[in-house]
């Protein structure tokens, strides 16, 4: 191909991805994380407790305010770790999804808990604090039992949490996450 | 016989023949999501559906597996069409062309509405959202909420007012419901409120009364109103809290206020709660719903702005790509229509070039293109048929010439033998078990004792329509075969040489039988001259014996005529044994390059005053011309042509010798020619036979010799009729090459 050929070409690619440039806008990383995450292992059962702060994204919030139903998805493992393996061995997994849909006439948050598939809590608020808190506070929830961590000394607690919601190359959906690990002892 | 179409060379699967159901699944599948991204694009269901993940993933994955599948092929399409120009496809450099033509031609306005359309839905989206409308949005909401806020402010009130009555008067310490339920109705009217509700500690109502306008929303049950309450009724009975909400119900709102009932001395305890409300008709409620529901679309359309213009940058690139696929697929149609077709011909002649005339180019074309396609077949078809008569031509030759009895071999022009019949095996002795047809003359005829042949293949070669004939002495397989060659070219279109034909004829019994009556003649000569001097020898001898008998008185003179008689015989039998002598004894010849016309000239000064009838005429050519020749054996043959022809014209007439150099086919031609009595065409095949003569006293070598010494000159030499008459002898002889010129 001669020289000409290529510029025209280079030239029309680049004409090609000036055109599209309006619609590439750049967005902040949402960086949440995960606090006070805590451990207990009383009467035979592992409860975790902790508060994802910074869910609240403007993108969030944004959606929030226009009707749309938002959703927080904790996924709380307790591993086995093994040295030289990736991972680990999954003891006991619990998953926690907090919605929420904001009424704009009502001024009303209805919020909806569902733990591993099965609906626990169906409420309304008027407070975005409580709304808040129902959203991303975990409060002494039941992890495992002494049945799934038999014979365990220590464990390792796995927690994920699931807020904002977006797009990869405008094709894939894509979920930001908050992650923490924290090891357990379970030795009393 | 009619030719059956030839399936063309199975390769690739043709794309008509590609299963045709997927292809319309394909496009509907397409059509079907273009047609339903059109129908959300148009309408509000667009914001239902990027506010809705799953949908809006499907819809994204769509968009983009139809863009990278389009772009996929369009790439596909133009390598493609590199790769083969590169590998110089026949007919890939004018589908480039036509596909580059179409794909510019498309590609710069579709890029720059590709360009514009995006932008331009990318500023109008962002225009929505412009402060005014934002106002207009937030402003109407807050009145919303300020008319409700009132509403809920005064239930709120006046459901203080009646908890505080309530605990003031005890009112909850019997459990006279009817009592409880008349105040209710007291309060009702009263605080003209729609609702009334007490609700005991156990979180049960124990009085509902209703008011409101008629056909208004109201007459809730007081489980409904039990459901519908259930969170901030907890709230007040558990922490004492108070609140106000409002709530929507099937037919418009309720706008309610909660207060609890403080009992106990202290009033810390909560004894139950009590609930006024606000029924909102519904032509209020309506418009509350409805300026609720267009702000909570106006947030939507800015919350999901973003996927907004994705969808309708994915759906422009769709349209875009689909804009470039078609003019790129357009073009290659339309290049195809008329390439494919070239393709198939030009299949058609490499396989006609090949042989295969059975071959037809089957190609749908209804125009030129397919004018020129039938054209071909048809052309095809006469080839065929003419291959055909060919064919039958070559076999009834090769029939032909199998049943001659000469050789014939043909070369061609690269001195390939080209055809060659079995004769030719059976006269050279070559192994009839090799086929020497494709074999270079050279190797063909490479035995030595072939050799003869071969230098007169290699002097044929290059001449143009030189038609020589040379005798051929040739030794082979333990006997001696002569050989008559007469060596033919064969002329192409233009006058040249396009190979040679030599056509062999076995002179061997001819020549021995020519041979033998040759000797017998001379036997009958030679007896002839021996006997004609020996009479007069004998009567001489006897007439001397029988005077010497006779003692005859003369016998002196007798004895010296006698003597003198014999010894005038036995001179001439000398002579004519000399003459023989000559003809065993011609020395060889040295041919080299000589000017012709001093040869002429020389041979025939002799001549001048001898006789006086004679003119001798010259025709010499003008051209420094040189022949390949011995001097004095060409004057020696001049000498006896010209002695033949004054002896046959009996002393009078014209002896005409002319030269002529024949460029073209490298020879030299002497004639002599006379207007005598001419030559009987019966006698010319056998005049240069030695011993034969159609003189009365001639000793029948003088011919012989001349042939033999035009022989040696590699020449030729034949008697044709003079023109008005007598004879003419032409000679040719090589012309003396590059000296020529000199």
């Amino acid at each position: 191909m001669e020289l000409s050929k290529r510029l025209i070409l280079a030239c029309l690619l680049l004409a090609f991805w000036a055109g599209t440039s309006p619609v590439r806008a750049q967005e902040p990383v949402p960086s949440a994380g995960i606090h006070d995450l805590k451990a207990s292992f009383k009467q035979d059962v592992l409860k975790v407790s902790y508060t994802v702060e910074g869910a609240f994204t403007p993108a969030v919030q944004e959606r929030l305010v226009s009707a749309s139903t938002i959703r927080f998805v904790h996924r709380i493992r307790v591993l086995h770790r093994r040295p030289l393996f990736f991972g680990g061995r999954v003891l006991a997994e619990r998953n926690i999804e907090t919605s929420v849909r904001y009424d704009n006439l009502t001024r009303q948050y209805a919020l909806t808990k569902i733990v591993d598939g099965a609906p626990v809590e169906s409420t309304t608020t008027e407070s975005e604090q409580e709304m808040r808190r129902f959203m991303t506070e975990i409060e002494d929830f039941d992890v495992a039992g002494a049945a799934q961590l038999a014979g365990e000394e220590r464990v390792t607690l796995q927690v994920r949490a699931e807020y904002e919601e977006t797009w990869l190359l405008f094709l894939f959906p894509y979920t930001y996450k908050a992650q923490r690990e924290k090891d357990v002892s379970l030795v009393r | 016989m009619e030719p059956q179409p030839t399936p063309n060379v199975p390769g690739r699967k043709p794309r008509s023949d590609r299963p045709i159901l997927v292809r319309v699944v394909l496009f509907l599948t397409g059509a079907i999501f273009v047609y339903a991204l059109l129908r959300w694009a148009r309408g509000p269901d667009l914001q239902q559906l990027v506010s809705d993940r799953v949908a809006l993933t499907f819809l994204m994955l769509g968009i983009g597996i139809l863009v990278l599948t389009l772009a996929f092929v369009l790439l596909r399409n133009l390598v493609k069409l590199l790769v083969e120009r590169r590998r110089d496809v026949l007919g890939s450099r004018f589908r480039t062309k036509l596909v580059v033509s179409f794909l510019i031609l498309c590609l710069i306005p579709s890029v720059a509405l590709f360009y514009a359309a995006v932008t331009a839905i990318g500023q109008t989206v962002e225009d929505l959202f412009t402060p005014a409308v934002e106002d207009l949005a937030g402003l109407s909401q807050d009145v919303v909420y300020a008319t409700n806020d009132a509403r809920e402010s005064d239930a709120l009130w006046f459901s203080r007012e009646m908890a505080r009555e309530v605990t003031a008067r005890r009112l909850l310490d019997s459990v006279d419901r009817a009592g409880l339920e008349l105040h209710a109705r007291f309060w009702l009217s009263s605080y003209k409120l729609d609702l009334v509700a007490i609700f005991l500690a156990d979180g049960k109502p124990a009085v509902l009364v209703e008011g409101g306008p008629p056909g208004g929303p109201g007459r809730l049950s007081r489980r409904a109103l039990a459901e519908i309450l259930k969170v901030p009724i907890r709230k007040a009975l558990g922490a004492g809290e108070e609140a106000s909400r409002i709530d929507r119900l099937d037919r418009g709102q309720l706008v309610s206020g909660i207060a609890p009932i403080r009992a106990g001395i202290d009033g810390r305890d909560i004894g139950g709660a009590v609930v006024g409300g606000y029924y909102l008709n519904e032509e209020i409620a309506a418009k509350t719903t409805r300026i609720a529901g267009i702000n909570q679309e106006y947030r939507q359309l800015k919350a999901y702005r973003r996927e907004i213009k994705r969808v309708y940058t994915g759906f422009f690139l769709l349209l875009t790509l689909l804009t470039l696929f078609s003019a790129v697929w357009l073009g290659m149609y339309l290049a195809r229509q008329i390439t494919v077709p070239i393709q198939k011909l030009a299949e058609g002649t490499r396989e006609i070039a090949s042989g295969n005339l059975d071959f037809r180019v089957e190609a749908e074309a209804g125009d030129e293109i397919g004018d020129l396609i039938r054209s071909f077949n048809n052309m095809t078809a006469d080839i065929q048929r003419k291959e055909g008569q060919l064919e039958e031509r070559r076999l009834y030759i090769e029939t032909l010439l199998e049943n001659v009895s000469a050789g014939v071999v043909s070369l061609d022009r690269e001195g390939r033998v080209t055809a060659c019949n079995g004769e030719v095996y059976r006269l050279l002795g070559l192994d009839p078990a090799r086929d020497i047809r494709g074999m270079q003359g050279a190797e063909a005829f490479s035995a030595p004792a072939l050799r003869p042949l071969l230098d007169l293949l290699r002097d044929s070669a290059g001449a143009e329509g030189i038609r020589a004939t040379r005798e051929l002495t040739i030794a082979a397989g333990g006997r001696t075969i002569n050989l008559a060659a007469i060596v033919s070219n064969f002329l192409g279109p233009h006058g040249r040489s396009s190979g040679v034909l030599v056509v062999l004829q076995d002179l061997t019994l001819l020549i021995r039988a020519q041979k033998s009556a040759a000797w017998r003649e001379a036997a009958r000569r030679i007896a002839h001259e021996i006997k004609n001097p020996l009479t007069p020898i004998q009567l001489s001898a006897e007439r001397i014996l029988k005077k010497f008998r006779e003692s005859s008185p003369d016998l002196g003179r007798v004895l010296e005529e006698g003597a003198a008689a014999i010894i005038a015989e036995v001179s001439s039998l000398k002579a004519m044994v000399d003459e023989f002598s000559r003809f065993a004894r011609v020395p060889a010849v040295s041919p080299a390059p000589n000017d012709i016309k001093g040869i002429v000239e020389s041979a025939l000064s002799l001549y001048v005053g001898t006789h006086p009838g004679i003119r001798f005429d010259r025709d010499l050519d003008p051209t420094p011309a040189r022949a390949l020749l011995d001097p004095e054996q060409m004057k020696r043959v001049l000498i006896n042509l010209i002695d033949n022809s004054i002896q046959a014209m009996g002393g009078e007439g014209t002896i005409t010798i002319g030269t002529r150099h024949i460029p073209e086919r490298g020879v030299f031609r002497i004639q002599v020619a006379d207007d005598g009595p001419g030559i009987p065409e019966e006698d010319r095949d056998k005049l240069f036979l030695p011993y034969v003569s159609t003189k009365h006293r001639g000793t029948g070598l003088g011919l012989a010799i001349v042939n033999r010494i035009i022989s040696d000159h590699a020449g030729t030499i034949r008697v044709e009729q003079n023109t008005p008459r007598g004879a003419a002898f032409v000679i040719e002889i090589p012309a003396a090459g590059g000296d020529n010129a000199g």
